[in-house]
């Protein structure tokens, strides 16, 4: 089976990690590009009222700051992962795309503990997640050993 | 090797433990190849997002202390029993003020909304699925080695059976997600009504997709690329409606027929009679029921011609 030819589902999966992965890096960029731009207009002001606003909402600014972190370091476990599942690798495919999924709920959870609150559109979040850890070790656990 | 008799032929050219085998395997691996993962995929967003798009605008305005201080609960029920939600849902589902009372305060109203889009989706969602039973196998010739171990109609069977399966798990793994966020996060309805009509509105999904993944056998098995086979697909199921639309729009203002006139019109086709599956009268259920099975059976009985005759 690990010699053989790749499964449609794993060339699938890669294909959809580069989508997601790359949308995610995307909008991080975005995000960071436009609020840098309008902390700069503002002199400073966009950054306090932020943290004001963060602290009104009783959210912590901390958690947020690891759960982004969280956010860049899946998109980049993402792309990686995605580069392994063509190649059939065991730990570039099977132990990132493993890593992507802990990652991604451990950062919904860490974005809940923050202060967010959670609903259907965290549970959407958590799909593709939850179905990477699930596939990459039951249904392509004997595809990912190269 | 002898010529066998006729009667041995007719007997081995249908066998339920074949047909179960190749429905097994077939759904087992459907997940390996990636029109399934696809289509799980497709599902759970589309119906997830479905649900978000009623419940998400009541959770937002509890946030910002909406009418009177009102929880996400109280909200649903004041909104979506309201009379103007009671009218979009009798234009919506073509029915009247009866029909629209049973599904909006009879049964839980924000579940009602949600199957009505929902039902809406299966269609073309479904498609994702079942494009390709046969046509990828077809293509690259690899029915030929499954040919020597078993008849085409167990095998044509088989993989419809599979979809089936896999479409089912799919269908009740989403609703389950539904429904336990409705009762758990939402609790605006008593629970056991809630997965008493989450029940029934999972068997009309479940009757709904039926003939499309008949449909999409026989399409499958007409084609040799499976993205040709989901392409007309999507366009069979997408554009037969749009014609019949334009048909019943061009019959009314053209040659002045009553629109009542041609309800039947679109009962020609499965979507016709969705929402008659989760209607009050359970006389009208059960017709929309049998309508299903009998699309499903047509479009076999089509597709599987069509298959026994084809070069495989």
């Amino acid at each position: 089976m690990a010699e053989g030819k790749r499964p449609g589902g794993l060339t699938a999966l890669a294909v959809l990690n580069f989508v997601f992965g790359g949308l995610g890096a995307l909008g991080i960029l975005a995000l960071i590009a436009v609020f840098g731009a309008a902390n700069a207009i503002s002199d400073g002001a966009l950054a306090e009222a932020a943290g004001e606003g963060m602290t009104e909402a009783g959210m912590d600014g901390g958690l947020l700051l690891v759960s982004i972190c969280l956010g860049i370091a899946s998109c980049v476990l993402l792309i990686i992962s995605g580069v392994g599942y063509l190649k059939q690798k065991r730990v570039m495919g099977r132990t990132m795309g493993s890593l992507y999924g802990i990652l991604a709920i451990v950062g919904t959870i860490l974005t809940l503990v923050s202060g967010g609150n959670f609903g259907l559109g965290e549970i959407i979040n958590l799909i593709y997640p939850v179905l990477t850890l699930i596939m990459v070790n039951t249904t392509f656990k004997d595809d990912l050993v190269n | 090797m002898g010529m066998e008799p006729t009667t041995s032929t007719v007997a081995r050219s249908w066998s339920l433990q074949h047909v179960w085998i190749i429905a097994r395997y077939s759904m087992r691996f459907a997940l390996r190849s990636g029109g399934g993962l696809m289509f799980l995929l497709i599902f759970l967003t589309v119906g997830l997002s479905v649900a978000s798009l009623f419940i998400t605008p009541l959770e937002e305005l509890v946030k910002m202390d909406g009418p009177e201080g009102m929880n996400t609960a109280e909200l649903s029920v004041t909104i979506l029993e309201s009379d103007m939600v009671s009218e979009a849902v009798e234009w919506i589902t073509n029915s009247d003020s009866a029909q629209s009372e049973y599904l909006l305060k009879d049964n839980p109203a924000l579940l009602s909304a949600i199957l009505l889009i929902l039902l809406i989706a299966v269609p073309f969602t479904t498609c994702f699925g079942a494009f390709n039973q046969t046509s990828g196998d077809i293509a690259s010739r690899g029915l030929r080695y499954l040919l020597l171990r078993t008849e085409r109609t167990n095998i044509f069977l088989g993989r419809f059976v599979g979809v089936l399966l896999f479409t089912i798990v799919s269908v009740i793994g989403t609703m389950l997600v539904i429904l336990l966020y409705v009762h758990f996060k939402v609790g605006a309805y008593p629970g056991m009504q809630l997965w008493l009509w989450g029940f029934q509105g999972l068997t009309a999904v479940f009757f709904l997709s039926l003939p499309y993944i008949a449909l999409c056998a026989w399409i499958s098995c007409m084609l040799d690329t499976p993205f040709g086979s989901l392409t007309i697909c999507l366009l069979i199921s997408g554009f037969s409606l749009a014609i019949l639309y334009l048909l019943k729009m061009t019959l009314i203002t053209s040659m002045k027929v009553e629109p009542g006139s041609l309800d039947w019109l679109l009962k020609t086709v499965p979507w016709g009679w969705k929402y008659e599956l989760l209607h009050g009268a359970p006389v009208v259920r059960i017709t929309a029921i049998l309508a299903m099975l009998g699309f499903t059976v047509g479009f076999l009985f089509l597709g599987l011609r069509h298959f026994n005759k084809r070069d495989l």
